[in-house]
């Protein structure tokens, strides 16, 4: 069976609706953050097999290098404020982070 | 695409405004590393938004220029100088607001000046790459300033939130570009728009641009993308909170303003559809969650929700006046919500910030002026004569009429009677119960940079209401023909 377009879709599409899966259901800041990756990467996914199958040209892969520094970029802030609620409430479930409400 | 090119000397020139605003917080930061000194970090930032200002209007009469997907021109310019504007009086209100909460407070600074250079980049961008790349650069700013104060719990809670929404929202906008990509084999603008021009609409474009939609409604805070905003606004600091109600959301509404111009995709009955609900819902239940609402920031949160659907209305009557119209109102929307988290920000102690309504129970027997400024505040935000919010929703409504969206107007007159509710219900707190003994703390006495900003905003508020036509006159030249 020849690898095609579908099955790259079919991957992002799997690697997708598991990080919003898990960034929905988890309850640890981290496993929120990974889930975060996985949507991204999802996309990545997307902007690769269409730049080879579809555009045919360089632009898909010259995104997909932006997002992949970005989502580092992202992951560095994100990592930081998750040590600050560790610092604030001594725990990173995110369920009990809910102060603010109204 | 040639990329050999050299770049010279006027197209340096013409980025000047931006390589401000990349070189200014750079240079900061060494020098904050190398001494800390809040007073100088405050009046250096000053300094480079000033020095954007100034280099926005030397450039405003060249002629467009394109480069590294990124478009300077009159429309860009203008809004990049009133980002930076809207940079000058968060800045001055920020001084004296992290004087009194925060331990360290000259990083604020620099990213302040990043999120404004995000905004301006978006509004600039004519290549999706670059929209992206800058909508991050606002966003990752935008992160660390909301839980910039990190002994808050509120603040940290916001900031968590926030992240998460945010990027996932960046995602779907990523997701949705990724599918207009593989119909057009493009990323910029005018290749997307020409080749639509041939092709038409397919089922994957729509779907695409439905999710570049959901990613930019996110940024705006239109239902049903809204659930951050109430959170975020009350745990963030009200100087960040204003940036996150004008700058942020401006960038986006420029952006998109650009996108659609380049890209014809108000031509699709599928899309302006979307944009007709989102707008409609927006405003209904904007309104609505902020007629219960005892927290003043929160009360803020659900009526930015409603305004930015009444921008949604110029929006949708795109070639009809209606984003000139955009524009003057979030101009006019920009004055006003400054002038309302200037307030909060002014009035609010280390203890906590002045976001009860029931803290200005009184307040005009204790701080007049403050109570007067409040007051034209409320009134530019219910959309009452001579203020800038009545003139920005005349504008509106005559792009509306002309484009025939008879029902949104009709849902438009309801919802500003709503408002008017809600935004009155806070005067009258003002004006009522004389004998309130409850103290309101200034931290300064005498003439502070806070009240500065917050004067300059009043008279813009004014300006706007009483003679719109200059500023309309400019806002016309600037259109993206």
């Amino acid at each position: 069976m020849e690898i095609g377009l579908t099955h790259y879709l079919v991957i992002s599409a799997i690697l997708f609706s598991l990080g919003l899966y898990g960034i929905i259901t988890r309850k640890h800041a981290i496993m929120v953050l990974m889930g975060l990756e996985l949507v991204l990467n999802a996309a990545n996914i997307n902007f690769i097999a269409f730049a080879r199958y579809g555009g045919m040209n360089i632009e898909g892969h010259i995104a997909a290098i932006f997002v992949i520094i970005l989502a580092a970029a992202e992951a560095a802030i994100a990592l930081a404020i998750v040590l600050n609620i560790y610092q604030n409430f001594r725990h990173v479930n995110i369920d009990e982070v809910d102060d603010l409400k109204g | 695409m040639t990329m050999n090119k050299i770049i010279t000397t006027q197209e340096l020139l013409q980025l000047m405004p931006f390589l401000l605003m990349l070189a200014g917080p750079v240079i900061l930061l060494v020098i904050i590393a190398i001494k800390r000194n809040h007073l100088f970090s405050w009046f250096f930032t000053l300094m480079t938004f000033a020095g954007v200002l100034v280099t926005v209007i030397a450039n405003f009469q060249q002629l467009p220029l394109n480069i590294a997907m990124l478009t300077v021109d009159k429309f860009s310019l203008l809004y990049t100088g009133i980002f930076a504007i809207v940079g000058i009086v968060i800045t001055l209100l920020s001084h004296n607001y992290l004087e009194k909460t925060s331990d360290h407070k000259e990083e604020f600074y620099l990213l302040l000046v990043f999120a404004t250079l995000g905004s301006s980049l978006m509004v600039a961008s004519n290549d999706f790459v670059s929209l992206f790349l800058s909508l991050e650069v606002l966003s990752v700013s935008l992160y660390s300033m909301i839980a910039y104060l990190r002994n808050q719990d509120r603040a940290i809670e916001a900031g968590l939130k926030y992240l998460v929404l945010a990027a996932m929202s960046s995602a779907v906008l990523l997701f949705g570009i990724a599918l207009v990509y593989f119909e057009t084999g493009a990323l910029s603008y005018a290749a997307i728009g020409a080749k639509l021009g041939k092709t038409g609409f397919t089922p994957y474009l729509v779907a695409g641009f439905a999710m570049i939609i959901a990613g930019a409604g996110f940024k705006m805070s239109v239902v049903p993308f809204h659930w951050w905003t109430s959170d975020v606004y009350q745990g963030a600091n009200s100087p960040v909170t204003s940036f996150i109600a004008t700058v942020s959301k401006g960038g986006m509404v420029g952006a998109m303003i650009r996108m659609f111009t380049i890209i014809p995709g108000l031509e699709n009955n599928a899309v302006v559809l979307v944009l007709t609900i989102i707008a409609a819902a927006s405003m209904f239940l904007g309104n609505i969650l902020a007629l219960q609402q005892t927290n003043l920031k929160r009360l803020l949160a659900y009526s930015s929700i409603a305004h930015l659907g009444y921008i949604l209305i110029a929006f949708i009557s795109f070639g009809n006046g209606g984003t000139q119209a955009a524009t003057f109102y979030l101009l006019a929307y920009f004055a006003t919500t400054l002038g309302a988290f200037g307030i909060i920000a002014f009035l609010s102690t280390s203890e906590g910030e002045a976001e009860n309504i029931s803290f200005y129970k009184g307040l005009y027997w204790r701080k007049p002026a403050l109570a007067a400024f409040m007051t034209l505040v409320m009134f530019s935000l219910a959309g009452i004569p001579l203020t800038s919010g009545f003139v920005g929703k005349f504008f509106v409504a005559t792009s509306g009429v002309k484009a025939d969206l008879w029902v949104l107007l009709f849902f438009l007159a309801i919802n500003s009677v709503i408002g008017v509710y809600y935004y009155l219900r806070v005067v009258v707190m003002m004006f009522s119960n004389k004998d309130n003994q409850v103290e309101t703390i200034v931290c300064r006495k005498g003439v502070s940079a806070g009240m500065i900003a917050l004067v300059f905003v009043a008279v813009m508020i004014l300006y706007l209401g009483v003679y719109p036509s200059g500023i309309m006159e400019l806002i016309q030249k600037s259109a993206i023909n």
